[in-house]
């Protein structure tokens, strides 16, 4: 029997789909077994508002969000299965509007916010974190990167979002308070609207940044210093190098790649874990939904934005595989078979 | 020995390169203008943010504070003056169980159509499928500016109050294709349920039926998604986002003394978003409970800002749980009302609010003369801060203290104690954790637990609770102690659940009291002194079992900006204020829509 031979790549779709259909089933029993019964909730406000038995309002309530617990969890999550491979997501149990159109609306203004603040700490961070690997022994650099590093890392992303709040949007003036772009003008791809997205992005996205700038600062020194102790880079001084290839070539292109990694999965974290920050500048990304299905036990909601957390998880990962290939070709010998 | 580096010249310079090509990137954000300057009027509220926004204000998505200023009732009931002031209605008449309503012709929807008759019936029809007016009989529309209400017997100020004050938001137009079908079903019910609420197997059956009827119609009403609210109030929704909904004067509006052209709600749900917006100035009022430090700063900031304390009509406080002992001994309920200080709790968690009465009656101070008793007065207990009588009563009721001084049950149990609390409260939080290290200084171990929302209404429902942190003595919305004696003592009454109150208990005259039946006799007759005899025989029962104990009658206070974008605000013993047992936002679109409050530039 001829034994059916995959790709690298073919192997690491196939994991990526399997990653997806448990996710898909761990969450979607996780969420079920959440302690909060809405159900409860919205037939203990029909007994208190209609003085119903307690009986008949819970059946309203099920009827209401078109949900019934009587059906066993497997055959609602093949009932959902069946739904997905036909591109539906099903409707929100609360909003009464189709998932896909809540997340379609709300995932561009999240990539937005994700993709700047990502591009700005992750930059910042690898390039002081190398730079205070270099210059180690510049106390005054190091107790600067030391210090925002443990700025960064100790305070809460939603605290930072407040004081940026107070200072920048309260005191200073300079951004907007809360949104993500200015009423007056009209979404679309003109001038207007694409500066005020900019603007309203901006402190928000200040909040990731300052919030993670530290951990990447850590992760590209610690991997910098690492790199710094090899044989190679001892060669590559006594053979007389220019320091600058020395930094370039042997130390900057090796260190990178444990953060490059760290990369895609933080940003697959950014795509669910935003809510306090979104939720603070009323920004109107996935996490602003989240935090709504979450309060509300959308479990529909809740299940969608999951959905496309865990599949934005397993693409980054892929995308993560493909950068570290090109930056190091020796890591293709496992995947360009 | 120094590492030599690649960059050892332009290290600086790279260094200043970088920040100014950070600075730069921020500047086209800087220079836009800033937002606080637009005209208008500017107030802080929340509503469901696009995709989910629509139009129905009877669904979830449409509900916001937007309403406030786009619907408005027949007529606004002031509670300082106990008088009703004209709003789509002209004039009322009650005569024995019907209610005769004039409207006003002028009176038009924001799309243009004429408001009429058909459009009070199709709002009152929804709101009786969502199940009010259980002994309504018909509403009728005998010409297109007079609306009928009639009921099996008279009613009592309660029913009128919510035919008169609430929101007329179903126009015709819209909603008018339910109205048919749900008369239909209101004159089937009306044959066969009749008056009597005591119904036989054969009625209960129907009327549980007949919610499912119910049900269904509103489900379909529910469905309507229309893109934005069409009302009759002075401002039209003109366009939403996720930070900002901006409504417009509406030119058919019949409210032509408005002079304010704009409404801008900013999103604020938390207190500190509310204190951020106006220690900027961003907001022309805004109503956050604020500690007394932070209010300072705001007027410090802003000394055009007003500040006011308005009543809110609600008591905070605590339910007990009668399940768990030894919360079901009355004597251990009524010590711990005596070892708490109220005075110094409300100072905590709500500074600008009354510290709540002695005797823990479900009343408003205001209103605690109107019905109770010089008789009943005498034969009620005082709950004053008396830490010694506490621990002397718990002591003669054959509670004990062990060695390190915590309290143990007469059984010899170590007592400790839970406060549930709804997360995210941050002033009900501060007041209860006062509350634990008081009682836990007492000799009580106490512990503030938060939950979210949801899982907070069921675990006072299932009775999973000890205490639990909630507005327990509530008028709002009607205005009267039906509404709390409801809360309280009703079946599936949302305090009396929580606390599992039995169906009966003993009265003061020695004799069981049917709490359901007293409680419909405050709620609905139209005979005035049955129901202040019901209401007294409840009042006595909540002072004596004390099932909540109140700490603060709490106040809003309202930050008014006056002359930066509007002027006009009144005085803070305005009578007008007191609209705001509706809800603050009422007061706003009223001072807005008869005028009072108009454009701060030159008239």
């Amino acid at each position: 029997m001829k034994k059916i031979q995959l790709t690298a790549w073919q192997n690491k779709l196939l994991s990526g789909l399997l990653t997806i259909l448990a996710a898909t089933l761990i969450s979607f029993v996780l969420i079920r077994l959440m302690p909060g019964d809405f159900l409860e909730l919205r037939a203990s406000e029909l007994v208190q508002q209609q003085g119903l038995p307690y009986a008949t309002a819970y059946k309203i309530a099920s009827t209401q969000y078109q949900y019934d617990p009587s059906v066993p969890v497997w055959q609602q999550f093949f009932n959902y299965l069946s739904g997905l491979l036909q591109g539906n997501l099903g409707t929100s149990m609360t909003l009464r509007i189709p998932v896909s159109t809540v997340i379609w609306q709300a995932l561009p203004w999240t990539l937005f916010l994700s993709v700047i603040s990502l591009a700005l700490s992750f930059s910042m961070g690898i390039s002081l974190g190398i730079l205070a690997a270099w210059y180690r022994r510049k106390r005054w650099f190091e107790a600067l990167v030391n210090g925002l590093s443990v700025f960064s890392q100790a305070i809460p992303d939603f605290l930072i979002g407040l004081l940026l709040l107070v200072f920048l949007g309260v005191r200073l003036r300079w951004f907007p308070l809360r949104g993500a772009y200015d009423i007056s003008t009209d979404p679309g791809f003109n001038l207007p609207f694409l500066l005020s997205a900019l603007q309203h992005a901006i402190l928000p996205a200040l909040a990731f940044t300052l919030a993670s700038v530290g951990g990447w600062i850590l992760a590209m020194r610690a991997a910098a210093l690492q790199v710094l102790s090899e044989d190679y880079i001892q060669v590559a001084r006594a053979k007389g190098l220019k320091q600058r290839r020395i930094f370039v070539r042997y130390l900057a292109r090796n260190a990178i790649m444990p953060p490059v990694n760290a990369l895609a999965i933080a940003f697959a974290s950014m795509i669910s874990g935003s809510i306090f920050v979104e939720w603070m500048f009323a920004y109107p990304g996935i996490g602003y939904f989240f935090g709504y299905a979450i309060g509300n036990r959308d479990f529909t909601l809740l299940q969608g934005i999951l959905l496309v957390a865990t599949v934005t998880m397993v693409l980054a990962n892929m995308v993560a595989d493909a950068i570290a290939t090109w930056i190091d070709p020796r890591i293709d010998s496992g995947l360009g078979k | 020995m120094n590492r030599p580096g690649p960059f050892q010249n332009r290290f600086d310079r790279l260094l200043k390169w970088g920040l100014s090509l950070g600075l730069l990137a921020l500047l086209p954000a800087c220079l836009a203008s800033p937002t606080n300057q637009v005209s208008g009027f500017r107030c802080s509220g929340s509503w469901f943010i696009p995709p989910s926004f629509h139009g129905n204000p009877w669904s979830q998505g449409g509900d916001g504070t937007h309403l406030a200023f786009v619907y408005e009732p027949l007529f606004l009931y002031l509670p300082d003056s106990q008088t009703y002031l004209p709003q789509l209605g002209l004039s009322y008449k009650i005569s024995g169980k019907r209610l005769d309503i004039k409207l006003r012709p002028e009176a038009r929807w924001h799309d243009g159509r004429p408001f009429t008759s058909q459009d009070v019936k199709s709002s009152f029809l929804i709101y009786w499928l969502q199940g009010w007016g259980g002994r309504l009989k018909k509403i009728e529309t005998p010409d297109p500016h007079t609306v009928q209400f009639e009921w099996h017997e008279a009613v009592g100020p309660l029913e009128i109050r919510q035919v008169l004050g609430r929101r007329i938001q179903a126009a015709a137009h819209l909603f008018g294709q339910w109205s048919k079908p749900a008369e239909s079903l209101l004159h089937t019910a009306q044959q066969t349920l009749g008056a009597d609420r005591r119904y036989s197997q054969a009625q209960q059956r129907f009327y549980e039926n007949l919610q499912l009827k119910k049900n269904d119609l509103l489900q379909a009403a529910y469905a309507l998604r229309p893109p934005e609210p069409i009302g009759t109030n002075a401002y039209r929704v003109s366009k939403v986002t996720s930070s900002e909904l901006v409504l417009k004067r509406s030119p058919h509006s019949w409210h032509k003394a408005a002079r304010v052209q704009e409404v801008r709600i900013l999103r604020g749900s938390t207190n500190d978003v509310m204190w951020a917006y106006l220690l900027g100035g961003d907001i022309d009022a805004s109503h956050a409970t604020t500690p007394p430090d932070v209010a300072q700063q705001i007027q410090r900031l802003n000394p055009r800002v007003k500040l006011f304390h308005l009543p809110d009509f609600a008591n905070f406080g605590y339910v007990f749980n009668f399940r768990k002992p030894p919360l079901g001994d009355r004597v251990f309920r009524q010590a711990l009302a005596r070892l708490l200080d109220r005075d110094r709790l409300r100072m905590v968690g709500s500074y600008y609010s009354l510290t709540s009465d002695s005797q823990q009656l479900p009343l408003m101070q205001s209103d605690a003369s109107h019905w109770v008793s010089p008789e009943l007065k005498a034969g009620l207990l005082s709950y004053h801060y008396q830490p010694k009588q506490a621990f002397q009563a718990l002591s003669t009721a054959g509670y004990t203290r062990n060695s390190q001084g915590q309290w143990l049950t007469p059984q010899g149990q170590k007592i400790a104690l839970e406060i549930a609390v709804i997360a995210g409260y941050s002033d009900w939080v501060l007041a209860s954790e006062a509350v634990a290290a008081e009682l836990s200084h007492m000799g009580i171990p106490t512990q503030v637990r938060t939950y979210d929302a949801a899982l907070y209404h069921q675990l006072l429902r299932q009775g999973q609770i000890d205490l639990a942190a909630a507005f327990g003595f509530d008028y709002r919305q009607l205005m009267h102690p039906g509404v709390s004696l409801d809360r309280l003592f009703s079946q599936g009454g949302y305090l009396g659940m929580a606390a599992g109150l039995p169906v009966r208990l003993t009265g003061r005259k020695g004799r069981p009291l049917a709490l359901q039946e007293r409680v419909e006799t405050v709620v609905g007759s139209a005979d005035a002194n049955a129901a202040r005899a019901a209401a007294e025989d409840l009042l006595w029962l909540a002072n004596q079992q004390l099932p909540f104990l109140a700490i603060y009658e709490k106040r809003i206070s309202v930050f008014a900006l006056e002359g930066e974008r509007v002027r006009g605000w009144p005085q803070g013993d305005d009578p007008i204020w007191s609209l705001s047992s509706t809800s603050i936002d009422t007061v706003y679109a009223y001072l807005l829509s008869s005028g009072r409050l108009v454009p701060s530039g030159p008239s």
